[in-house]
Formats: structure tokens, sequence, C-alpha cells
């Protein structure tokens, strides 16, 4: 026994045991798994009672190693040798006080790996939990599971039998179970647990039970692809009875299987999943997360269909500001989705979605990217058609002057018609080029060269006419008597440093580095020194050069010469949209 | 303080300037002024003459030549119309022989060539040979230079004893802060406030003080003009006009000749006033009305705010000079027709300037304050007067459209808030902050008439919906003068006049022009206005844009 040993055995002693097993494994990343071995062992040999020690922690500021502690347990618990009551008093209390953490349910796997080591923990488990159901029902899933690994018809029947129990608790864990069995390669049993199902589904079950059904039955086709038709047929039954359950389990669903979905299954649940409501934000959530995995996949059509049609049955409640996941994606670059969507949904009818779609640019960080319109998504691009859409872009992407700029540029092209090449032009310049002259006009200039005749056409007259408003603009010189007087300019200043600080702080308040961070203030000097101690304890010198940071805004001229003027022009853009 | 004065007078350019100032000079001077400088008639080289005795010397002839700033080579000789020497010589051959009046022909005669400047040394010998051959028993010459009229000037009408005290200080601190114009401004009202509530005992003590007034504007103008800014001077000469016409109407009750002398020196102060303006107007706004945005970016500020204010400042001040122009025309010039045409061609540029002016500036399409009630009411009556009434449809109709798209969408629309500090929160996400920051509104109203006196029933029903479905809350008031306001108005001595209120939009178009403007037979203040008997009644609105008072309606019957 060596002194760690002794250690440990004394915090058990003093009634500390669990708190400095989980400060030693934090501390221990190496030897992590000798030191669990070391644990096992005292724990095997009846020296420390480990799982009673972690049976009594509470996850709260008075333990602050809560999780490193479930962590220990949950990989400790393979080779332990404790009784099974032990083993589930200890999980069950871990879970519970996990409390809604994604790591809550990790006590399952873990379980299951302990129960696999020894075909009769299965049973013995099984034994413990229907005598104690009201605290132990959560494992009989995983115990069903386990069993059926080792003696498939014993724990079938059981789970088969469980189905009808009084127990809602053990009823919804057997539901659920019989979606997850070790199955034999037979057909037949398959065929008969769906049968099971769909009474089950007969008998009107509640909430906890249908999520329970559904998640079985979908499993169940998983193993049998002949049962499909019967389980889509069983899966619409179940949204007729609750519509907001059964779409909540197929967000959950889609988001674990996207990625392996067929066409078939991505058009059932897409098709389904438009039910989804805007309040429902944990099941938008999943929807997301399998969006992602669609765009992903390169599945765009259905993708922007469900967009589309969800949006337009919400009535903009439900946009693609709510995806944030499947944003990402159309906004990422390599995809190459990002002009196809933009010109589709710059089309009457997709109102909600294109601003949805400009405030997704706006705060990405794709401000150096450009637009090009997809003639294919356009199904009449007549010179009419293309003005509106060159408005809509200005409309909706004003704030991301460039994208805005090229969208409208892209229009030019294949367009002989003087008249649509100078109404592109003076779009161009007003509003884009009044308002941000900086940007846009380096944006025109890169294109003068290697752009089409018309496109160059456009943007030549663009810059035309910009030129000639700021030699018009210059040549006014300077007007004092126009200024502001020195106390509204002080005031005005002021406001705005206030707003700055305002904003500054909230940023900061939000940022997760500067969270976990401590901030220091330098007040003089181009470097800062300070001294690192090693683990050793060697002290070292470290130097950090300080640098200047600085950023950049263009505020829109508009919004201060006419922002009335400039909000009433934009509406009207974004108006084209409106399907009236 | 004597060189503020020479800076002042040799920055004077000749026409109008200098030779406006001068005969005031000699009248304080004991002098009496028998011909001022005239435009478009033969002068044969004097342009101010002037008899009496200086200094205890004998009577005797004064002939003043003026030329402006420094005396050149180019100026004295250079054979054009202009030169000093042509203009002393025709004075010796022509003026002399032939023009002298007839009762002062046994008068000695000084020949004064003045400038605002020096004599430069180029032409001092020259200027003296043509004296020295031309000085006789009879006719001699004196040069009143920039220093000697400076001296004058300072112990005639600044002296410490003539003025009361910390008037020098506020007149320096007026021309050091030039480029803070509303500070500069705020001394210089003080110094007018200081000067014109002084007790006079006698008229001529009066006429003093209006030449006082009227010299201390003249320096403030002409070194802002040297500054390159004229918001001091602009301002300046609002407050110099309404605080002279306060002291204008004290002489009602006094002798026909003194009468006569004020009303001469009110014009003196309200042609620098007409100057002033004029002058704002032709270097910062009207090359620059044609300019799309130009005005508005000339602001330079980030601030909506900044451009909305200034720009509806700017319409105002261009409108009030139009309606002055009108009132030239129409009260003061009755038989010259050049003068009369050159005031119809300036004020024809003027319509022209505020038709690009509101063109060029959308901005001016909705005010953020209600109380630019006041700018566009001034431009209702400049476009009326003009006959463009079609302008004023176009653009009232868009002001209206503006305002129900900024109400119905929370944008900046007109408020009755002034404070500066409020107004860069405004519209604020605050609850029930539309009817704290619309409880009243003159602005609507006043639309609301317009559209009736330019028959468009339309913009009359825009006005209507715009009060149902927004401004259901907001009183729709107007403002009219009453018996308190001829003693207020012109100095904003308090509050005065009062509000007709509520005005229901629920009327016709007829029953509310009826309304409104049958008011005004009650409100008979207006007629008692001092300066609406006397016909000068641009007077009132220039109160009215100082002390942002609403026009008063019976100009608009």
């Amino acid at each position: 026994m060596d002194s760690l040993d002794k250690k440990i055995i004394r915090s058990q002693t003093e009634g500390r045991l669990a708190e400095f097993v989980s400060q030693e494994f934090l501390n221990r990343h190496a030897d992590s798994d000798e030191f669990l071995r070391k644990l096992a062992r005292l724990s095997n040999e009846g020296h420390i009672d480990l799982l009673g020690a972690f049976a009594k922690i509470e996850n709260s500021i008075a333990f602050p190693n809560f999780f490193p502690a479930k962590i220990l347990v949950e990989k400790v618990l393979p080779l332990l040798n404790s009784p099974i009551v032990a083993i589930l008093r200890c999980l069950q209390r871990l879970r519970r006080e996990a409390g809604q953490d994604l790591s809550a349910s990790s006590v399952f796997p873990a379980f299951e790996e302990y129960c696999l080591k020894d075909p009769q923990r299965p049973s013995q488990a099984f034994d413990t939990i229907i005598a104690s159901p009201a605290d132990l029902s959560l494992f009989l899933q995983s115990t069903l599971r386990c069993g059926s690994r080792f003696a498939f018809e014993v724990f079938y029947k059981r789970a088969v039998g469980l189905c009808q129990d009084e127990n809602i608790e053990l009823r919804s864990q057997a539901l659920s179970a019989l979606g997850h069995l070790e199955y034999p390669e037979d057909p037949s049993i398959l065929g008969a647990t769906m049968d099971v199902l769909e009474e089950a589904l007969l008998r009107e079950p509640g909430e906890q039970e249908l999520a329970c059904i559904i998640d079985s039955i979908f499993h169940i086709c998983r193993h049998e692809n002949s049962l499909t038709a019967r389980a889509e047929t069983a899966l619409e039954d179940s949204i007729r009875r609750d519509v907001d359950v059964s779409v909540h389990i197929f967000s959950r669903l889609f988001a674990r299987y996207a990625d392996e979905f067929s066409t078939q299954q991505i058009q059932f649940f897409l098709h389904h999943l438009r039910q989804v409501r805007p309040q429902s934000l944990v099941t938008l959530q999943q929807v997301d997360i399998g969006l992602g995995k669609l765009l992903r996949r390169g599945k765009l059509i259905p993708v922007i269909t469900f967009l589309e049609s969800v949006t337009n049955l919400t009535d903009g409640a439900i946009s693609l500001n709510v995806f944030k996941m499947c944003t990402t994606s159309i906004l990422d670059e390599r995809l190459g989705v990002l002009n196809r969507v933009t010109t589709r949904w710059l089309t009457p009818g997709n109102y909600h979605l294109a601003k949805s779609l400009s405030e997704a640019l706006l705060s990405s960080k794709t401000q150096e990217l450009e637009l090009t319109v997809v003639i294919e998504e356009v199904p009449k691009l007549d010179a009419n058609s293309r003005i509106r859409l060159a408005e809509s872009a200005v409309g909706f992407l004003f704030l991301s002057p460039v994208l805005a700029a090229s969208f409208v540029l892209s229009l030019a092209k294949r367009t002989r018609s003087k008249q649509i090449q100078s109404q592109l032009a003076s779009l161009l310049f007003d509003p884009l080029m009044i308002s941000f002259p900086g940007s846009v006009a380096k944006f025109l200039k890169s294109r003068l060269k290697g752009s089409s005749a018309s496109e160059s056409l456009v943007a030549k007259d663009a810059l035309c006419q910009q030129s000639d408003y700021e030699s018009s603009l210059r040549s006014i010189g300077n007007l004092p008597e126009m200024h502001p007087n020195q106390l509204q300019i002080e005031i005005a200043n002021r406001h705005f440093n206030t707003a700055l600080s305002a904003a500054y702080e909230e940023a900061e308040s939000r940022s997760p580095l500067l969270s976990a961070i401590k901030k220091s203030v330098i007040l003089h000097g181009a470097h800062t020194v300070f001294q690192i101690t090693d683990h050793e304890g060697n002290r070292h010198r470290s130097v950090t050069p300080l640098h200047l940071h600085s950023t950049e805004m263009e505020f829109p001229r508009y919004q201060f010469i006419d922002p009335v003027g400039i909000d009433h022009m934009l509406r009207r853009y974004r108006q084209n949209l409106v399907v009236t | 303080m004597k060189l503020v004065i020479r800076e002042y007078l040799a920055s004077l350019r000749e026409r109008n300037e200098l030779d406006a100032i001068l005969p005031d000079l000699l009248s304080q001077l004991g002098l009496s002024v028998l011909s001022k400088p005239t435009i478009g008639t033969r002068q044969d080289g004097v342009d101010v003459a002037a008899v009496g005795s200086l200094d205890a010397r004998p009577e005797a002839v004064y002939l003043f030549s003026i030329k402006a700033g420094d005396l050149t080579r180019q100026d004295w000789d250079d054979n054009s119309m202009q030169s000093l020497r042509r203009s002393l010589n025709e004075i010796l051959d022509s003026y002399i022989p032939n023009r002298l009046p007839i009762e002062h022909k046994s008068k000695k005669i000084v020949i004064c060539p003045c400038f605002g400047g020096t004599v430069q040394e180029a032409v001092r010998g020259q200027l003296s040979g043509f004296e020295k051959t031309n000085s006789n028993s009879r006719v001699s010459f004196e040069e009143w230079h920039g220093e000697k009229l400076a001296a004058l000037i300072e112990a005639n009408f600044l002296r410490e004893e003539l003025l009361p005290p910390d008037t020098h200080s506020l007149m320096r601190k007026a021309l050091a802060l030039l480029d803070e114009p509303d500070v500069s401004h705020k001394h210089f009202s003080k110094l007018i406030h200081l000067l014109s509530k002084l007790q006079t005992k006698s008229d001529k003590e009066l006429l003093f003080r209006f030449r006082q007034i009227n010299l201390c504007l003249w320096i403030l103008f002409s070194w802002a003009r040297k500054e390159g800014n004229l918001e001091s001077p602009y301002l300046s000469s609002e407050i110099a006009l309404l605080s002279s016409w306060e002291l204008h109407k004290t002489v009602a009750g006094t002798t026909k000749k003194t009468r006569e002398n004020v009303t001469k020196a009110f014009g003196a102060i309200l042609s620098t006033y007409h100057q002033i303006c004029f002058s704002y107007l032709e270097k910062n706004i009207l090359p620059h009305t044609r300019k799309l945005h130009g005005l508005s970016n000339a602001v330079h500020s980030t601030q909506w705010l900044d451009v909305n204010q200034k720009l509806f400042e700017v319409l105002g001040r261009l409108s009030l000079a139009c309606i002055w122009l009108h009132w030239l025309c129409q009260e003061v010039v009755t038989s010259q027709d050049d003068i009369r045409n050159g005031f119809e061609s300036q004020m024809s540029k003027y319509i022209s300037s505020i038709d690009e002016l509101i063109a060029n500036n959308p901005a001016l399409f909705l005010p953020a304050r209600d109380d630019h009630v006041v700018e566009i009411a001034l431009t209702f009556l400049a476009l009326r007067f003009a006959g463009a009434c079609k302008l004023i449809s176009f653009w009232l109709r868009e002001m209206i459209g503006r305002a129900q798209f900024a109400y119905a969408t929370n944008g900046i629309y007109p408020t009755t808030i002034k404070d500066y500090a409020e107004l860069l929160d405004h519209p604020a996400q605050v609850e029930n902050y539309l009817q704290k920051s619309t409880p009243g509104s003159e602005l609507f109203p006043f639309i609301a008439l317009c559209s009736t006196l330019i028959e468009d029933e339309e913009l009359f029903s825009a006005v209507r919906t715009l009060k149902n479905t927004h401004l259901a809350h907001c009183d729709f008031q107007y403002w009219y003068p009453d018996e308190s306001s001829e003693e207020n108005i012109y100095q904003n001595w308090t509050s005065h006049g009062y509000e007709l209120s509520p005005i229901s939009m629920e009327q016709s178009s007829s029953e509310l022009t009826d309304e409104m403007l049958g008011e005004c037979d009650h409100s008979t203040g207006f007629q008692e206005l001092s300066a609406v008997r006397a016909r000068y009644w641009p007077v009132i609105l220039v109160a009215c844009r100082y002390y942002r008072l609403p026009v008063p309606l019976h100009f608009f019957r």
C-alpha cells in the first residue's frame, strides 16, 4: 500500500473521500487510468466505499468538482465489483444532480458497460429496478438492452410484458427499449414488435409513452426496411394524436440521422417537420442540426423547399434566423449555395427569408464576399424583373453594400439594353454609392477590368455619377456657418461615446473569453513583463508586446442627410417581395 | 478699441459700406450732410458732401471722395472711372463750379480724399504733389485715412463715457469668438441689450444710440467677413433690428423731423441687416442650392438632427430674404424701375433657390421639430408672394406622406421636444413616448390650412388621416398675437399671445379655414403691432424666426 493509497483511505476516515479523489483525478491527466485502477482495487478490496461516498454528493457550490466526479464514477464503474443496488443508487443520484446538463445521460452508457461485464448483472439489475421502480426505472431500457445481448428471448418477453404494466415509468421504458434491443436476424420478430407498438399506439398513450413509441417504431424500421410503409403509417397516426410531441421526436431523430436518411426519409421527415411551432425552441434546434447535415450532403433543394414552406406557413415567425447551423452552411462559400438562395429569395413571395438571409449576411464575417445572380433560379428575367431584383437586393442588403453592389452589377450580365444598364448604374449610385462611397467605389473599380462588357459599362457609369457627385460636394468647401455649434458638437460626442461605452460593456459581458480570463489594465509602456513559475518552481520572465488595435466603420451617409427618406426607399424596395 | 475700429475700416468696401458709415460720423461730428451716395446718378467725384465747422475752425464745405482699403498706385491713377485722381479732378473741374449749392458758394472748400486704410508710400508723393498744385485760398485738401477715421469714430461713438460699462469687453468678446458663432452672438446680444435699454434724454441721444448699434453691427460684420464666418453677424443683425425697432417706436409721439431722422437711422440699421442677410445667402447658400445633398453635406455632422435643424434654418432665412425683397418692391421702391427690376430679379433668383434647396436636400421634406412650422410658414409666404403654389403643394404632400411613414414605423417624426440632447435620442424606446413627444402640434394644423389656401383637398384629407391614425392624442392648435404682443414681440420679454386649441380635423376644409383665419378678427393685437401699423411688417417675421413664434395667420388672409 503506497502513500496515495493511505491518503485515499485517510480521506474516507475524514469524511472527504469524494472531494479528495475528484481533485486527484483532475490533477492526474496523464496517469488517470492508473489512478482509476487504484480506486477500483481499494473499493473492490473493501478499503473504501467509493460508491457510497459519491451517492451523497451534490451539484452545488459546496462541491465544485461535481462533473469531474461524475466522469470519474462513469469511468471507474466497469472496474468495480460492487453490488448492483449500490451501483444503481449512485448513478441515479448523479443523474438527478446533473439536472438538465447535456452530460446527464452519460451515466447510461457507463451502466451498460458495467452490465456487459457479467451476464448475471442485467438480471440482477432488472430485479432491483422492478423492486424499486419509482427511483430506478430510468435504468430499465439499458438493462433490457444489455440483457437482450445475453438472453434475447427472456428480456424481449420482459420488455413486451412491461409494455402494459400499470407503472407508466416502466411502461415507457419498456416501449422505448423495444426499439433498441439486440434483435436477431429474424424479420418476423421485428414485425411482431411493430404489432406491439401499433397496439400501444391504439391505447391512446400519454405524451411520454407516445414519444417512446415513435422512437421505437423508427428504430425498428431502421433494422428492417420492409417495415417502412407500416412505420410511416404509424408515425403519421402519431402525428394525428399529438402534433407537438410527434414533431419533437421527429426532430430528434432527424437531427441524429439526417446524414444517413434516404431521399424518401428526408421527404417524409421534412414534410411533417413543417408543423413545428415557433415557440418550440428545442425542436427547432434539432431541425436545424438536421438541415445543416443535409446541406453538407449537398441536399439543397429539400432544405430550401422546407425553409420556404415553413416560413410561409408561420408567416415568417420561423425563418432562416431560427436555424443557425443551417445558416452557417448556407453562408459557407465551399458549399456554393449562397448565390442560388440569394437569387431565389430576392424574388416575390420570399420577404421573410430575404430578410433573415440579409440579417445573417450582415452579422456574419462574409462582408468581403461578392454575390452573383443565378439566372436559373429566376424563371422569367425580363427587364422589369431584373430591375425589381436589383431593387430588392439593395433593399435587403443595403447594410452590406459590397454584397448588394456585386449582386446588382451581376444583373448587368447578358443584357444589352441601355435602359437596364442605366437603371442599374443609377441604383448603384443612389443609394449605395451615396451612402458608402468608399467600399462600393473600391469594389466597382476592381470590376472595371475582367468583367463582361455590360458590367464594366454599368460600373463605369456609376463611378462617373459618383465622381460628379463628390466633386460637386467638394466644390462647396468649408462653410462654418453651416456647422452645428460647439455645444451641440460636445453633446453629440458625449451621446455617441455613452452609447459606444454601453455597447462595449455589453459586448464584454457577453464575451466567453473575457469572462474566463482576468483583465489587466496597463497604464504606461509599449510592452509588459511578467514572471511565470513552472511545475518545478523555476521562475521565467515573459515579455508581451502591446499592439494597437483599431477598427473602421462606414456610416451610411443617407442616415444623416435623409434618414426617413432612405428608410422609406429601402422599405419600398423590400416590399417588392411581398405578394399581395 | 481703436485697433478694432481700424481693422474694421480697412476691411470696408467703398460702395454701401465706407460711404454708408461716413454720413453718420459726419452728423455726429456736428456737420450737416448735404448729399449721400446714390446709385446711378452722376456724382462728379463727390461721394458725400457736408457743411459745418470742425475743430472750431470756420464753417466750410467738406467734399469726400471715398476709396476702400489702402490707397495704391492703381487706385490713385489707372485711367479708370474709379481712380482717385480722376474723381478729384472732377470735383475741381465740375462739382465746385457747377454743383455746389448756391448758399455755400462763398464758403471755403475742403476736399477730403477718404480711405479705410493708409496711403501707400508709392503714391504718397503724387498725392501730395496733386494737393499742393491744386490748393489755393479757397480750396484746401485734408486726408481722411483709416487712422483718422478710427480716432473720430472712437471719440464720437465708442468713448467709455458714451457707453455703458462692459460694452467694450462685450464687443471684444463678440469679435474674438466669431468662430463660435453662438457664443459671439450671445455677447453681442448683451451689448445690444445694454445699448437699447439706456434711458435717452433727447432725440439727439436717441439718434446717437441708433448710430452706435449700427456701427457695432458693422464692426462685427466686417470682422466676421474677414474671418469667413457670417453666422454671428446674421443672428446679431436680427437682434439689432428688433431692438432698434423697439427704440424706434418710442419716437412715435415726437416731432415730425425727429420721426424722420429716427426712421432714417432705423433705415440704416435695416440696410445693414439686409446687407448681412444677402451676404450670408450669396456667400453660403445660393451658390450651392443646385448641388445634390450639397448643403446637407456642408453641415459636416454625422447627426441627422444637425442636418435637419440647419437646413430648416437656412430655408427660413432664404424665405425671409425673399419676403424682404417683396416688401422692398411693394413698400419702398415706387418709381425707379431699374431698382425695382433689380429686386424682382433677385427675388425670382431666391425663389428658384428655394425650389432647388428643397429638391436637393431631402431632409427638408420632414422637420424633426414641430416649431419648424415657422420656417414652413415663411417659405409658404415667400412662395405665395411669388405665385409658386405648385411647389408648395408638392412639398407639403411629400411632408405629410413622410410624416405618415415616420409615425407608422417609429421613424424620426416631428416632435415638440426642443432640447438638443433629448432630440438626439428621438424617437426613444420608452413607453408612451409618442404621446409624450407629441402632446400638441402647430405644424399639422398649419399644413391643413395651407392645403385649403392652395385648394388641395387631397392634402387636407391626408392631414386628417394622419391625425386620426397616429395623433388622436395630440392637440392641434395655433398661436395668435394679443394686446400684450406689441410690448413683448420685439424683445421677447415674456410669454404673450394665445393659442386657438383644439383645432378639429373633423370639420371640412372650409370650416377649418373659417375657424383659423376667422380667429384673426378676434386677434386684434396684430393690427396694433407698431411694425404692422408702420408698414414694416417683415420685422414681425424676423421676430417670429428669431424667437421661434408661429407666423401670425393674418399674413395669410
